[in-house]
């Protein structure tokens, strides 16, 4: 057990991918606010899914942190429809110079299949591929499941996931044990899809007593009461 | 692992599906198209149909068959959709047929926007559909609760034969919270003897219409009816009463607003000001009764509201006039904080002194 380092993945195009609902925003944020320390880090919304909770209220969060939150032009409006800031592309130009560019997408194989317009560029930026899970959301609720969803995600948008990142969790209830108890489905997961676990998140507990790294995030969800 | 972390919208399916709902017709809106999507996936691993209807209308037309065949049936939408959805809705009630419809409230008038509201508070409690009419109508105000009225909803519309509405909005419907569904109770589905599903030769046709060719009969059938929505005004009236016993101000609030409500109760307690929480859990019955208790012991009323002031009326009827109602809402898609609604408990409690 130790403290998951985000040099690791600096200077790197982060994909941070997920069934809905999993905590990819939340991760994102961290990961963005983490990543500024190495240089400019861009965080993109790319999520055309969820209409109303999104890395866009994480702006507030990151901008001590100096980092640039793209943002769908019509985000938290009313315009319920998907649409990408043309600031995607400045965004990769600068990756290829080196900036750290964490794209939040929306969840399931339905909000990667938007990835598939970035695809080729992608490619060309050997991107870190996160998959986040939480083995508490009940579509997820068994590792098999978690897989199936994560295979859809790569059909859709061309991409190979190269990281897991167990983000378990009921909310602010969560306990370090009911962290711990997950760690045999992140395992078996982990296996079957013969992809790593780059961290295990946890956000108001304790540090959780997990096999691998952890890192501690920061609740970045709008809060409406 | 007793508790899983899941959004309002999904809630409400798993807690259908656990109910032994079985049939599913809907048509995508945001902000409830989870619902779909997890009926979709869920249904068939259950025996069950979720079908995407080519329209609201068509949807809601396959509850009322599905319905009048026996089974526990539901569908939902998002506020233009329920408009809808409110003709098939009046046959059902004419036929006296149960059915669950949720409706995950956003901005309206027309298109309006994909935000949260309360601004269909009129049409659920009033008039979602032509004719003498009621629905009953539930009111939650957390995803946990999200989960345990669908599971009631589907008791009371077998018990009375009625379709029961759910009040939600777009913020319950989208947020995640932890939900216990080992701790839900439901309610067995009943013998139901007047299903139309195949008299096999063994007894007489079931026939559901609402279509009466003379008028003392169909008048008779509105009398027997009214008679059902007298014992459902005298047995199903549910609220949570907080901290209004011994308050000044008595706040009255349903679903979201109530939650950001209490937060205000609270706040206003802690700087000495007597301030209580009303919230229905049925608006349909309306907690009139115990209101009207209250407008004895409280000074003022204040209605909190995500429109421009509608159940504000309900209240204001239900005290009789004997202390001022006020009220204060947002509308349109933007919510108020705990402290907007502070501010007019000071502002009232300032008034009284």
């Amino acid at each position: 057990m130790g403290e998951f380092s985000a040099s690791a993945i600096s200077g790197r195009v982060v994909v941070v991918t997920g069934h809905f609902g999993c905590g990819k925003t939340n991760v994102s944020a961290e990961l963005a606010k983490r990543l500024s320390a190495y240089g400019q880090t861009y965080l993109i919304d790319y999520d055309n899914v969820n209409p109303y909770f999104r890395a866009a209220d994480a702006e507030g969060f990151l901008k001590p942190y100096g980092v640039k939150v793209v943002i769908p032009e019509f985000a938290n409006t009313n315009v319920d429809i998907p649409a990408v800031s043309p600031l995607v592309n400045t965004a990769l130009t600068d990756a290829q110079n080196g900036a750290n560019v964490v794209i939040d997408v929306g969840g399931d194989m339905l909000g990667a299949i938007s990835l598939g317009y970035l695809h080729e560029k992608l490619l060309t930026l050997d991107p870190v591929v996160i998959y986040v899970f939480n083995a508490y959301r009940p579509l997820t609720g068994a590792w098999q499941d978690a897989l199936n969803v994560m295979k859809e995600i790569e059909a859709a948008c061309g991409l190979t996931v190269t990281a897991l990142v167990n983000n378990s969790n009921i909310g602010a209830e969560t306990t370090s044990a009911d962290i711990e108890a997950t760690a045999g489905y992140a395992k078996s997961l982990s296996d079957a899809a013969g992809v790593g676990l780059l961290f295990t998140s946890y956000i108001n507990c304790d540090p959780p007593d997990v096999p691998g790294e952890i890192l501690k995030l920061s609740d970045t969800t709008k809060k409406l009461f | 692992m007793a508790k899983v972390l899941i959004k309002g919208n999904e809630a409400v399916a798993e807690a259908a599906i656990r109910s032994g709902c079985r049939y599913y017709f809907g048509y995508p809106i945001t902000p409830q198209t989870e619902i779909a999507e997890y009926m979709a996936k869920k249904m068939p691993t259950v025996g069950g149909l979720c079908l995407q209807a080519e329209s609201e209308v068509a949807a809601i037309n396959m509850v009322y068959g599905a319905a009048a065949s026996g089974v526990r049936v539901m569908t939902s939408s998002s506020s233009p959709g329920i408009s809808l959805k409110s003709e098939g809705v009046s046959y059902i009630v004419g036929c006296d047929l149960p059915c669950v419809i949720l409706n995950v409230q956003r901005g309206g008038p027309g298109l309006g926007g994909i935000q949260p509201a309360q601004s269909d508070y009129y049409q659920a409690t009033k008039a979602l559909g032509h004719g003498d009419m009621h629905l009953f109508v539930l009111a939650p105000s957390s995803v946990q609760e999200m989960a345990q009225l669908t599971a009631d909803a589907f008791g009371i519309a077998d018990k009375y034969r009625m379709p029961v509405l759910i009040l939600a909005d777009g913020a319950l419907g989208q947020m995640m919270e932890p939900v216990d569904f080992d701790a839900l109770h439901f309610t067995p589905e009943p013998e139901k003897p007047w299903a139309a599903n195949g008299h096999g030769g063994k007894r007489k046709k079931n026939i559901h219409t609402s279509l009466f060719l003379k008028p003392e009969e169909l008048e008779s059938n509105i009398l027997e009816r009214a008679k059902k929505y007298e014992q459902v005004d005298k047995n199903e009236i549910r609220y949570e009463n907080y901290l209004c016993d011994d308050a000044d101000i008595v706040i009255v609030s349903f679903g979201i607003t109530a939650r950001i409500s209490k937060a205000a109760v609270n706040e206003a307690r802690a700087r000495g000001i007597k301030a209580g929480l009303l919230r229905p859990i049925t608006l349909s019955p309306f907690p009139s009764p115990e209101l009207l208790r209250l407008a004895d012991t409280a000074s003022a009323f204040l209605s909190v509201e995500l429109n421009m002031g509608q159940m504000v009326n309900d209240v204001r009827l239900a005290v009789q006039c004997r202390r001022p109602v006020e009220f204060f809402g947002r509308t349109g898609g933007s919510l108020p904080s705990s402290e907007d609604v502070l501010e007019q408990i000071i502002k009232i409690s300032g008034g009284l002194k």
